[in-house]
């Protein structure tokens, strides 16, 4: 009884910490390199571009870790995480192609 | 999860603090001795214990013949020496130090005298650049990054911790003057925790982010390919483009006699207005297409600049030359926050001062979830206490315990010393990793007893050890090498000196601490006790039954 208490309580435990390290570092990972193309379509040169979003994207990181573990409910956490996901990838596919 | 912002992030604080806590006071132990990484080398290799020359160092007359002498030991001369480079004398490191890659590939470093150009016989250690400076950033741990990346994730923590710690805060301000050492175990290590987090603030968040910002390239690998593309031609012309890194291969023909690299170094100078030089690298010395690197000092500024110029080492003409872009440049100066690699002695101990109090703050983090708990867990038989009490010994005083073992082990085993295969310098790790594998054991028998109460036999035993091993060590590099104390602080040793008057500082602080835990029976330590006097702390007696709560509602503001 206690187990499958403890069992129940666990798992939306596991699946935040999951999505927020893992997703999170994903997410961060592609937005960088969207952001470094993006910057250095507005203008910025290349090299400056990526630096500047490499650096960035430990702040949002952070920030994306603090709304991971802030946020109610787990799938809501997953939902966005995952519609921004989609939408990171597709771009940063389309660019590099 | 919870209904409120505080208590989530207090609940965040709480387990993300328990979990990657022991890894972060390893790295915050190692970087806080990294602060002082040369001044271990010079008391770890008595060898390199020199006087920086007062002129400008020679290249031509000290180095170019320990080349030639390199050069010789090898099969083919120096074809087989695919690059060598040398670090110009500093008052930190006043030996060059000199490497050089042989024929197979092999990475080779030795010292050089900068005052007779004589190489300077191996000392067998890797010492506090070769093993405490790199212990900080990828914990030896080679295997697939696997170091780099728990550094990564334990910075990463450090950022949401110091986030999470302020939101859980009602009163930032009070806690700059709140530390009360006489209450008991649980109140006086949340004040500690409070006093340490809010005090180094600024110094915790800039040390946790730039620490991230120096290795982006490990931990955001493909951030240039929106911009450039995957695959290496992209990555190689990214790095190109911000680091400049020029390159030219091999001619595979040989190449006439080696222009002046003092003439080079000059001409690098000039160009940099003001600025030295500091390393000197010679890339396929002997062939044609032999080309020199010389890269700027960063001893005037806080920005690790990326000035480089490269010659011809035949004509001693300007291949190509680089300064780094604005972004670039900022990411330096992030680099350099956290490298110190500028000479300024106040700064370096401040820096020095505010690593240990992140030490504190860790530690004092840990007692405090422990002392919020212990009762509970012992009313539920959970052994969650016991475990995390005896990991904090080994974390904290153990790896104390650890780098002293290291220093000894350093002074006592002769040059050359060799055991089961392993060389000297791997000899020494040895010892640091089993000897603070042996702290674990001892802080897992010694455990809390009763259980009821603090673990303070674990605790005082090991700050003994810290003690005693503190005074050998310190006893030893007279022995050893003659340069006591009297010599030391007479003869304008300052490293040598300062380093046994901190082992000696050590002993003393370990002595005290030692002391105050030593009364058995005294109820200020007294946990259970302490829960139920302090009625005015409303959430640990409200909370105590959910646990986790207990200790973030406390966190949150238990002042009362």
């Amino acid at each position: 009884m206690l187990a499958r208490v403890a069992a129940h309580r666990a798992w939306p435990v596991f699946w935040r910490i999951l999505v927020a390290v893992g997703g999170g570092y994903g997410l961060c990972a592609l937005a960088v390199a969207v952001a470094g193309a993006a910057l250095a379509a507005l203008g910025m040169a290349r090299s400056e571009a990526v630096v500047l979003s490499a650096m960035l994207g430990f702040v949002g990181y952070a920030v994306f870790l603090v709304w991971a573990f802030a946020v109610r409910s787990v799938w809501r956490l997953v939902i966005w995480a995952g519609a921004a996901g989609a939408v990171l990838g597709t771009t940063l596919w389309a660019l590099a192609r | 999860m919870d209904n409120t912002l505080r208590q989530s992030m207090g609940l965040l604080h709480t387990w993300a603090g328990v979990i990657i806590g022991s890894v972060l006071f390893a790295i915050f132990w190692m970087g806080t001795l990294s602060v002082f990484d040369r001044e271990i080398d010079r008391w770890m290799m008595p060898g390199t214990r020199l006087q920086a020359p007062a002129e400008p160092v020679s290249l031509d007359r000290t180095v170019l013949p320990a080349v030639a002498l390199v050069a010789a030991q090898q099969p083919k001369g120096l074809a087989d020496v695919a690059q060598w480079g040398v670090n110009l004398p500093t008052e930190r490191a006043p030996q060059m130090r000199f490497f050089y890659r042989d024929g197979k590939g092999e990475f080779i470093s030795r010292a050089i005298d900068p005052n007779t150009g004589r190489l300077i016989a191996d000392q067998g250690t890797l010492g506090g650049t070769g093993f405490i400076f790199p212990f900080h950033f990828r914990l030896h741990i080679k295997w697939l990054d696997i170091g780099y990346w728990l550094v990564g994730l334990a910075a990463m923590a450090m950022l949401v911790l110091v986030i999470s710690g302020v939101i859980i805060h009602r009163k930032i301000f009070v806690e700059f003057f709140t530390f009360r050492p006489r209450k008991h175990t649980q109140r006086a290590s949340l004040d500690l925790h409070n006093l340490t987090g809010v005090l180094g603030l600024p110094f915790h968040f800039v040390i946790a982010l730039s620490g991230l910002v120096i290795f982006m390239g490990i931990y955001f690998p493909q951030a240039h390919v929106g911009a450039y593309g995957a695959g290496k031609e992209a990555r190689q012309s990214y790095n190109a483009e911000t680091f400049g890194r020029y390159t030219r291969p091999k001619a595979n023909a040989p190449g006439a006699q080696q222009a002046s690299l003092d003439a080079m170094v000059a001409q690098a100078e000039a160009q940099w207005a003001g600025g030295k030089a500091f390393f000197v690298r010679v890339f396929h010395p002997g062939d044609a297409n032999s080309f020199v690197e010389v890269r700027r000092s960063y001893a005037q500024d806080v920005t690790m600049n990326l000035d480089q110029v490269y010659f011809d080492a035949q004509t001693g003409a300007v291949l190509s030359r680089f300064e780094a872009a604005p972004v670039v440049t900022a990411q330096r100066f992030i680099s350099g926050l956290h490298f110190i690699q500028f000479d300024h002695w106040l700064l370096r101990w401040l820096y020095f001062l505010a690593g240990l109090s992140g030490c504190v703050m860790i530690a004092s983090g840990f007692v405090f979830w422990m002392e919020s708990r212990r009762a509970s867990h012992i009313k539920k038989n959970l052994a969650g206490v016991r475990v995390v009490e005896a990991l904090t010994i080994g974390s904290v005083s153990g790896i104390v315990i650890a780098t002293l073992a290291f220093f000894i082990a350093n002074r006592v085993l002769p040059l050359g010393a060799e055991f089961a295969g392993f060389q000297r310098a791997e000899l020494e790790m040895w010892v640091f990793y089993l000897v603070w594998l042996a702290t674990f054991g001892h802080a897992a028998w010694r455990r809390a007893d009763p259980a009821a109460e603090f673990a303070r036999r674990g605790w005082r035993e090991q700050c003994w050890a810290i003690a005693a091993l503190a005074v050998l060590a310190a006893a030893l590099n007279a022995a050893t090498t003659g340069h006591h104390l009297g010599y030391t602080l007479t003869s304008g040793s300052r490293a040598v000196a300062g380093m046994d008057l901190m082992l000696l500082l050590t002993a003393g602080v370990a002595i005290v601490v030692a002391q105050r835990l030593g009364g058995v029976g005294d109820s200020r330590s007294l946990p259970v006790t302490g829960v139920g006097r302090a009625a005015g702390d409303v959430p640990v007696v409200a909370a105590r039954g959910a646990g986790v709560v207990a200790a973030s509602g406390t966190a949150a503001g238990g002042d009362d």
